[in-house]
């Protein structure tokens, strides 16, 4: 059946979904909130991402071939699972919309200065778009090609800059105390370990069978990106010292420092291609999830493709608007009301959900 | 320049709808949701050009979600 996914495929989708733009955007945020302890603060959130992914698996094998809002139904009642569709489904439309205005700001601020940010967002949308029209089953096929040339480049980013490290400048940690380590453990939290509870909308394309280990290949996916992300952010401090914090772009800022014998430099480039293309693929994953949430609360078909272009449109207004408060405003968006918001729309429904499954009976597998 | 890009964007997905995705023959709920998400594009734009002094979708999630957010900061980072 066509867009179907393997267990692998799912790993490879939950993978680009975690690492997409967190990998250049977290370090810099991360680290001016928690200083030194940034890596142990991923290590955190990391392992409540894997919490989240145990509930998560736990109720797609329960209920097989079922996503959230559909088990969700069975356990709690149409009218309240439908009402939790709808948190999820605004918590999606801004999630796509801060991922495409993040590309713009970026392309904006660090390549093509005189070029109006809103082109970009249109265009990027366009192509999005384009993508979830396909289906699930051919974008995360090229998305594991994409992921691998990214991660590629980051590994090679990371690699060449060890000259420029200094080790000095991973001390002193819990200078301040234990609560820049829970600041960053918030904000990692919101961005991106959870936003894993979406997964539970994506599920239902992979056709569970007992043995398949696919729990597992997802709980690899989330270390996998875990160490990725430590290791960038460790790039970061070591590159930085105490101004790593405020180097936005982090592994683009990074990439700038690498000057060796006059042949490997300007490497910022592949940082630039790496970050569009993760986050590109990011927000195909999001409007994807978005597009499938939307026809399950209308009860239609998880293949109808009519809303994806309204839906897309309305993403690319709001993300087209983020501006006009400032960006003092939107950097408050995106570091603090931002994991409130998955907390309360993702995160809380799918723990009222699970805990009511417990006081339920397992239902006869057919 | 944005806003021809829109237009053309808006008239040939809605061309490519109305024809290949057969939004016509679509049920009643589809086409409400249609007309209500470009309706609602239709709105934050009117906000972004400034021809509207209204709540936006962020200022709604700032609304809800700004002063817990705040609370959490304060207690998280005290020094501001």
């Amino acid at each position: 059946m066509k867009n179907m996914l393997t267990p692998n495929q799912l790993a490879v989708l939950l993978f680009v979904f975690l690492t997409g733009s967190s990998i250049i955007n977290i370090p810099a945020p991360l680290i001016f909130f928690s200083h030194n302890a940034a890596w142990i603060s991923i290590i955190c959130a990391a392992m409540l991402g894997l919490l989240v992914l145990l509930l998560i698996m736990r109720l797609a094998r329960r209920y097989p071939g079922l996503n959230f809002i559909q088990y969700s139904s069975k356990l709690i009642g149409k009218p309240i699972a439908l009402l939790l569709g709808m948190l999820i489904l605004t918590y999606l439309i801004h999630m796509a919309a801060a991922i495409v205005m993040d590309i713009a700001m970026f392309l904006n601020s660090s390549m093509m200065r005189d070029t109006d940010y809103t082109i970009f967002v249109i265009l990027i949308f366009l192509a999005v778009s384009m993508t979830i029209r396909v289906g699930v089953g051919k974008f995360a096929g090229m998305f594991g090609l994409l992921i691998l040339s990214v991660m590629i480049f980051v590994v090679f980013n990371i690699s060449l800059a060890i000259p420029g490290y200094d080790w000095h400048y991973l001390l002193p940690v819990f200078d301040e105390g234990i609560k820049p380590l829970l600041h960053g453990t918030y904000f990692i939290y919101g961005f991106p370990y959870g936003e894993i509870v979406l997964f539970a909308m994506i599920i239902p394309y992979v056709r569970l069978k007992a043995g398949d280990r696919t729990g597992r290949k997802l709980a690899f996916a989330i270390l996998l990106n875990a160490v990725f992300l430590i290791l960038v952010t460790l790039a970061t401090i070591l590159t930085f010292g105490p101004i790593a914090g405020e180097r936005k772009y982090s592994m683009f800022e990074v990439a700038r420092t690498i000057e060796i014998t006059e042949i490997f430099q300007r490497l910022e480039a592949l940082m630039g291609y790496s970050m569009i293309v993760a986050s590109f693929m990011k927000a195909s994953i999001v409007l994807f999830l978005a597009n499938i949430t939307l026809t399950q609360i209308l009860g239609l078909p998880k293949e109808n493709r009519q809303l994806i272009f309204p839906l897309a449109l309305f993403c690319t207004i709001i993300s087209i608007s983020v501006g006009i408060r400032g960006e003092a405003n939107w950097n408050f968006i995106v570091t603090s009301i931002h994991p409130l918001w998955g907390l309360i729309c993702a995160t809380i429904p799918l723990l009222l959900v699970s805990f009511v499954s417990l006081f339920r009976k397992k239902p006869k597998q057919v | 320049m944005m806003y021809f890009m829109l237009g053309v964007v808006f008239i040939a997905f809605l061309t490519y709808d109305l024809y290949s995705e057969k939004l016509g023959g679509a049920s009643k709920r589809v086409k409400f949701v249609y007309v209500v998400l470009l309706l609602l594009s239709a709105y934050h734009l009117s906000i972004f050009k400034g021809w509207l002094y209204s709540y936006s979708y962020y200022d709604m999630a700032n609304l809800i979600f700004g002063g817990a957010a705040e609370s959490i900061l304060a207690y998280l980072n005290p020094k501001g």
